[in-house]
Order: C-alpha cells, then structure tokens, then sequence
C-alpha cells in the first residue's frame, strides 16, 4: 500500500484526456523557435559513483536477469528476427545463443542459475556467432569451469532438428579458442543430454530464479540507498547550523568541510564555493540539494520496500536499476 | 524521479516535440486538475480552464526554468485561471459568505474521485492536509514547502512523515468503507 502512488493514481483517473485537444490547439513551431534563441546548457545530473563493487554485480546481474527482454531481438527497422538456429553450450552453466540467419546473434539467456551469473553484464546480442562462443569460452575458461568438465555443445534448427553443419563449424570455432587458451574438452551434446537440459529449463521455471535473484540483489541495492540516506540526513543536521539563506558573511567555523568534502568526493557531488569564503548562503544551497536528493532517495527506497509484497517483479526491478542508476551509479 | 522526467520532457517540448506532449499530459493531469477543482465544480468550466492552463504553459515555456519545478509552476497558472474564472461567476451564497467569517469554502472536490484525500480532509489537521496537498499531489519539494511556510527544511521532512504515516492509517478506513 502506497498512498503516494494511490492517491496520483486517482487523481490522473479523475482527470480529463485532453492531452490531443491541447497538442493541436498550439504552434509548436513557434514554440521551438521561441525556445532555440537562447539554449540553456542542461544541468545535468550529478554522476554518483559506485559505491561497493557489489551494486555493480547486482545491478548487472538484475540486467542480466531480463536479458531475453532487454536486448531486443528487433531488428533495425522495428521488425522481429527469426531465429534461424539456437546453440546450446553446457558445461554447467548451461547457457544458450539463438542466432539469425546471418550468424548475429539475436537472444542470450541463460538455462539454469549458474547460466543466468554466468551472462551477467555480457552483452553478445548483435555479435557474431563465433566470435560470442568464442567471448563465452573465454569467460568459462577465467571462472575455472574449462579444468574440469566437458564443454558440451548443440546446435538445433528453427524446426529443433540437429544443424549438423553449423554445429561442426562453431565447434571448431570453439575448438581454436580453446588451443589459445590452453586446453579443455568439447564435444557435441547427445540428444539425451539435450532433452535432460530442456526438461530442467522448462520443469525449474526460470523466473523462480529470476525472483530469487531479484530478491537478493533488491537487498544489496536497498543497504547501499539507505547507507546514503543516513549519510545525508548526518550531513544535513551538520550544515543546518550555518545555513543562512541571505547570509553573506565568511563563516568563521568551517570544521565541517572536511565532512562535506568527504562526502562529495564519496558520492561525486560538485560543490561551488571557495574554500576559504564559505558563506551561510552557499550553506543554505547545499542543505536544498541535499534535501532534494534525500527526498528523491527516500521516495525511492519507500517505493522498493513496498514492491517487496507485490508480485510485479519486473516493476520491482526497474525500480531497483532505476534507484541504482540515479543515486548510487556513476555516469562514467 | 518523476520530476526528472517532467524535466526531460520540458527540454523536448521546447524543440517543439509535439510526440512528447502525451507523456507530459499524463505526468502531470492529476495534480493540475485537482487545483483546479479545488475552485470550480462545474465540470465543462474545469475542462476549459485545464485547456487554456495547458495551452499558457506551453506559450510560456521559454520562461520555464527545466531546471526548477516546471509542474508547480503550471499548477500555479492553472490555479490562478480557475481562481479568474471563480470570480467571473462569483455570486454572493453561503460559500463567500463562509469565506468571508474566514472558513474554508472548500469542502469536497467533486470533480475528483478520491475517497483517501477526502477522508484525509476530513481527519487530518488543516496544516497536515495542506502538506499533504503541497508535496503529494502538487508535486512541490520538501525544500519548497519549507520555503512557502517559512519552517526549516527538517521540521517539513518530519511532519511529512507523520503526515504519510498518518494518511496510511487512514487508507483501509477510505477503501472499506467505499465497499
């Protein structure tokens, strides 16, 4: 329960559509051209820095997660591509790329949990087949699965029957990756273990793992947003004391810039004052930003709390990634 | 969050991106009819009024500073056009009268279907609902509001608090009791 949200729900319900009325009632030419006389630099948004190598993981990972959604199997002029075959990799991390009929692939998603870590911030939509299996042996080889077991692959076509010829071919691909990088197995995956992986895909629901992953990382996100929001309001209660809306004079006592300072450097804010004239107005501005950000986290993290009990979780995601990217990315 | 939206859009609209005005409209409809109904009941009068607020703001955008807080600007000129438009047909009944004693006219929206900001209305003190106005449907900064009503940005920060936790409570009571 959200009374923010109910209570804006309600309100645009009430509201009259009027939105086209209005759109062909008004000159947008001269609208534009009213507007590109003097064109403001945009102030764009503080770029917040990381702040634990987790956020990262988890974020990426909550990318990761909707991989099949996010990067779109459109092609350019908007339609949808066929999948021409799909390439099985098994290694446990079982993972599978459906390619085009150009040999671009279009899906990547992941079989299992291990399959879903395992894609997480890799991005091979658009890529060449080979050169993706390549990136992806590559990557089994860093995290040590290449030591142990077999790398199984399979190649089905769009009707699910063995592609025998491409499967030899992105084989060998592979095979060339895995001289350079030193040794492992890889052979053609049997119907059997094909069937086996297929009935675990489809029987283990993979947004059950999706969720769990959701949940986990939601946590990780939320610890980081209010560490920040407790940092703010710290440092709010700090300058509150020497904010001065029309204040003018130097302020004597500046021993609380090395905690402004800490923080901006921190969570990358830009404050605009020279250091030896702080004055109670530069104060009065910096407690207003804050307070806007804190007000802006704080609506966020309500927003993630309460989508805890909803079973939207591809809503509760967005809010994550969304909560992440504004107050705890960085633009770099 | 929304209002970094808003401030997006209000870029686009004045490269007279007419394709984005939809989202706009949708983003910030709520709180500039309800401002508006705050002052007329006749549904076709309100209609006209959010017409020509809209139509203003857009002929105004190049004074719109994106950077601050376009939606309260526009429900500042919405609510002066509905205040013109008040007392264009303003008659003396009970409702100046009760004015004028220093009452509040402004009993219910009718135009709006909310039985939370009604119920709120009716429990919550005038400053909380006021509050409550400002930053829920308004849309206005805590910041802000601090500013309107001279009180330091902490004190807002806490009573909005309260305010929310209290209009919470007060969420079951309006859905139950409109079954």
């Amino acid at each position: 329960m959200n009374v923010n949200k109910k209570i804006k729900s309600e309100m645009r319900e009430s509201a009259p559509d009027l939105a086209d009325k209005i759109a062909q009632t008004v000159d947008w030419e001269q609208i534009a051209l009213q507007n590109t006389a003097e064109k403001k630099t945009a102030k764009s948004k503080k770029p917040l820095i990381w702040c634990i190598a987790a956020a990262c993981c988890a974020v990426a990972l909550c990318v990761g997660l909707l991989l099949p959604s996010f990067f779109s199997s459109n092609s350019p002029d908007g339609g949808e591509k066929k999948v021409a075959y799909a390439v099985t990799i098994e290694v446990n991390p079982s993972i599978r790329l459906e390619v085009g009929e150009d040999d671009a692939v279009i899906r990547q998603y992941g079989l299992n949990e291990d399959g879903v870590l395992l894609l997480h911030k890799e991005n091979y939509v658009g890529q060449n087949v080979d050169d993706a299996t390549g990136a992806i042996m590559q990557k089994l080889g860093e995290r040590g699965f290449l030591a142990t077991d077999s790398v199984k692959v399979c190649v089905k076509d769009g009707d699910g029957k063995t592609y025998k010829d491409k499967q030899n071919s992105i084989i060998a691909s592979m095979e060339s990756y895995l001289a350079v990088l030193g040794g492992g197995n890889l052979e053609p995956m049997d119907e059997e273990e094909f069937e086996r992986i297929e009935k675990e895909f489809k029987d283990k629901n993979l947004s059950e793992y999706e969720k769990s992953l959701i949940t986990r990382y939601q946590e990780t996100v939320l610890e980081l947003a209010r560490q920040k929001e407790n940092e703010l309001v710290s440092l709010i209660t700090l300058l509150n004391p020497y904010s001065d809306k029309d204040g003018k004079k130097p302020l004597e006592d500046t021993s609380f810039l090395a905690e402004v300072y800490e923080f901006a450097e921190k969570y990358d804010y830009e404050f605009d004052f020279e250091d030896d004239e702080v004055r109670g107005k530069d104060i009065y501005k910096i407690v207003k930003e804050l307070a806007d950000d804190l007000e802006d986290l704080t609506e966020a993290i309500e927003e993630i709390e309460k989508g805890k009990d909803e079973d939207d979780y591809k809503d509760l995601l967005k809010d994550i990634f969304k909560l992440a990217e504004e107050h705890l990315f960085s633009d770099d | 969050m929304q209002t970094d939206r808003i401030r997006k859009l209000i870029r686009e609209l004045k490269k007279g991106k007419k394709e984005k005005f939809t989202e706009f409209y949708e983003l910030t409809k709520g709180a500039v009819w309800y401002v508006i109904s705050r002052k007329l009941f006749d549904r076709h009068k309100a209609e006209d009024v959010m017409q020509e607020s809209y139509v203003a703001f857009l002929k105004s955008l190049h004074k719109v500073d994106e950077d601050g807080n376009p939606l309260a600007y526009l429900c500042t000129l919405a609510r002066n056009k509905a205040l013109d438009e008040y007392k264009k047909n303003a008659r003396e009944d009970l409702t100046d009268v009760i004015e004028d004693y220093g009452g509040s006219a402004e009993m219910d929206t009718p135009l709006v279907n909310s039985p939370l900001v009604t119920l709120c209305k009716q429990k919550l003190k005038p400053w909380e609902f006021e509050l409550m106005e400002l930053t829920v449907i308004m849309g206005y900064k805590q910041t802000e509001v601090a500013e309107m009503l001279s009180k330091p940005i902490s004190t807002v920060n806490r009573q909005y608090h309260e305010v929310i936790k209290k209009a919470e409570k007060l969420y079951k009571e309006a859905y139950d009791e409109r079954k």
